[in-house]
């Protein structure tokens, strides 16, 4: 239960700051997306049916603080969480390396997807800035981002594997079970 | 058969999510600012106003601190800078005579009356900067000065900048209101993609808008190949005005800044110019603004 809220609470945290602070800023181009970095670790830790409950629900919060289009980012969440949740259910033990680089992934994903929506939307420079040079650098900021955040959330959350873990976040296992039923 | 279960289980949660983001981006495109779900997500975000300001709080001293080292490491530069400026200016007080003529003949020539004043007639309301919206977003603020306090859509919103010829500081335009709650605005950023202003640059006209390469770049249309703009030139608004019985003027003041010109070259069509322009405000950076309220619709 406390794992479960603890996650949802740092998803709450991570959209407030993305929206607020974060998102706005550039690097070399890209810019950080605290917001997917955190749900993709996240996602990496609980899995894919989890995984994607909490990057729809993050993906619509950050739909609503931004006033966009309702259900852009959550679409895209969905399935970036999705992904990283099936890679993560195929990782074993710390992996460390792995881990970080689906959060990368998850990052590319992330700016890829929001690009080809908003082309198809009518956005005409949509695509080209999702393949710009900002794609490195959004991808390199991501792992900048995992590396220092992996260690909390491990701390916070319990390892991957840990019976413990399972343990905590029993809730959102009957959340899953809900919403499929 | 549990492993089968728990593979379907999984594949019916992706499937209900996406039909439901697909439903709502649908819905939302297809209904009107003031439908149902336009105006739920309004209020939420109102709602949620409150935290985004307790997360800017927390976030303050990182912030100061951040800036704090940017500037140290900016100072040499600073200095460099103005060294070059004190130089460049002398060599400038001699040509400025000759540029004001130059400029009131242009003047004349356009029918285009003075400008009286940065922000004539109009009503500035302080408002600060709740949320920036990402990159995909096309460059928007959300302000937290809303329809309770005056606040239209389409007025002006400018953020205070220091000049940087003579270093005083001024109001420049950072992109106007595209979208009002009661308690907070959207504002479009010079730098989204569907921004335009009238812009009046050495006297000639042209149009401001984004440029579609560089996110934080802009470009100006319609200056002829013979029109004497330089890199360094300050581009203001025109703030056009049709005198008719109908009435048409520029929601924007006349002579607010915008830009600075920071290229020129020639177009592909060899008639007029490419020019492009830097914002005069930081726009990644504003975070207290006025919206000028009261002004053309």
């Amino acid at each position: 239960m406390l794992g479960a809220a603890a996650a949802a609470a740092l998803l709450a945290v991570a959209v407030l700051v993305q929206v607020t602070e974060v998102a706005s800023t550039r690097v070399l181009g890209g810019t950080p997306d605290l917001a997917v970095v955190v749900l993709c670790l996240l996602a990496v830790r609980v899995g894919s049916e989890t995984g994607a409950l909490a990057g729809f629900a993050t993906g619509l919060s950050l739909d609503v603080l931004a006033q966009h289009a309702l259900g852009r980012d959550a679409l895209v969440l969905t399935v970036v969480a999705y992904g990283a949740g099936r890679i993560g259910e195929r990782l074993r033990g710390r992996a460390i390396v792995r881990t970080v680089l689906t959060v990368a992934l998850g990052a590319c994903a992330m700016r890829i997807g929001e690009g080809l929506l908003t082309f198809m939307l009518g956005d005409s420079d949509g695509l080209a800035r999702a393949f710009s040079a900002g794609l490195a650098s959004s991808a390199a900021l991501a792992v900048l981002l995992a590396l220092v955040l992996l260690p909390v959330l491990r701390k916070l959350l319990g390892r991957r594997g840990d019976p413990a873990l399972d343990a905590r976040f029993a809730p959102l296992e009957v959340l899953d079970a809900t919403a499929a039923v | 058969m549990g492993h089968v279960d728990r593979v379907i289980r999984r594949r019916i949660i992706l499937g209900v999510l996406l039909v439901i983001s697909f439903g709502m981006l649908s819905v939302w495109y297809r209904e009107s600012d003031s439908g149902p779900l336009h105006d739920a997500q309004a209020r939420v975000a109102d709602l949620a106003m409150p935290l985004e300001q307790a997360t800017q709080r927390v976030a303050q001293p990182f912030r100061d601190a951040g800036a704090w080292v940017r500037g140290i490491s900016a100072q040499e530069a600073e200095n460099r800078r103005l060294r070059d400026q004190v130089r460049m200016q002398e060599a400038e007080i001699a040509s400025l005579a000759a540029q004001g003529e130059e400029s009131a003949r242009l003047r004349a020539m356009l029918g285009a009356r003075p400008h009286p004043s940065a922000i004539g007639g109009l009503v500035p309301r302080y408002a600060e900067v709740r949320a920036r919206l990402g990159e995909f977003d096309g460059g928007r603020l959300r302000v937290d000065a809303g329809s309770a306090q005056g606040v239209a859509v389409c007025d002006p919103v400018v953020a205070a900048t220091s000049d940087p010829k003579s270093g005083k500081l001024e109001s420049a335009l950072i992109g106007k209101v595209t979208q009002i709650t009661q308690q907070s605005a959207i504002v479009s950023l010079l730098t989204s993609p569907d921004f335009k202003v009238s812009v009046t640059v050495r006297g000639v006209q042209g149009l401001l808008g984004p440029s579609g390469g560089d996110a934080n770049s802009l470009v100006i249309d319609n200056i002829f190949l013979q029109d004497r703009v330089e890199v360094g030139d300050v581009v203001t608004t025109d703030g056009w005005d049709d005198k008719t019985a109908r009435g048409l003027r520029s929601c924007y003041p006349p002579g607010l800044p915008v830009a600075i010109v920071s290229s020129v070259g020639q177009s592909t069509d060899d008639l007029h110019k490419a020019l492009q322009a830097q914002p005069i405000a930081a726009l990644g950076r504003v975070d207290r603004v006025y919206v000028l309220t009261g002004g053309a619709k």
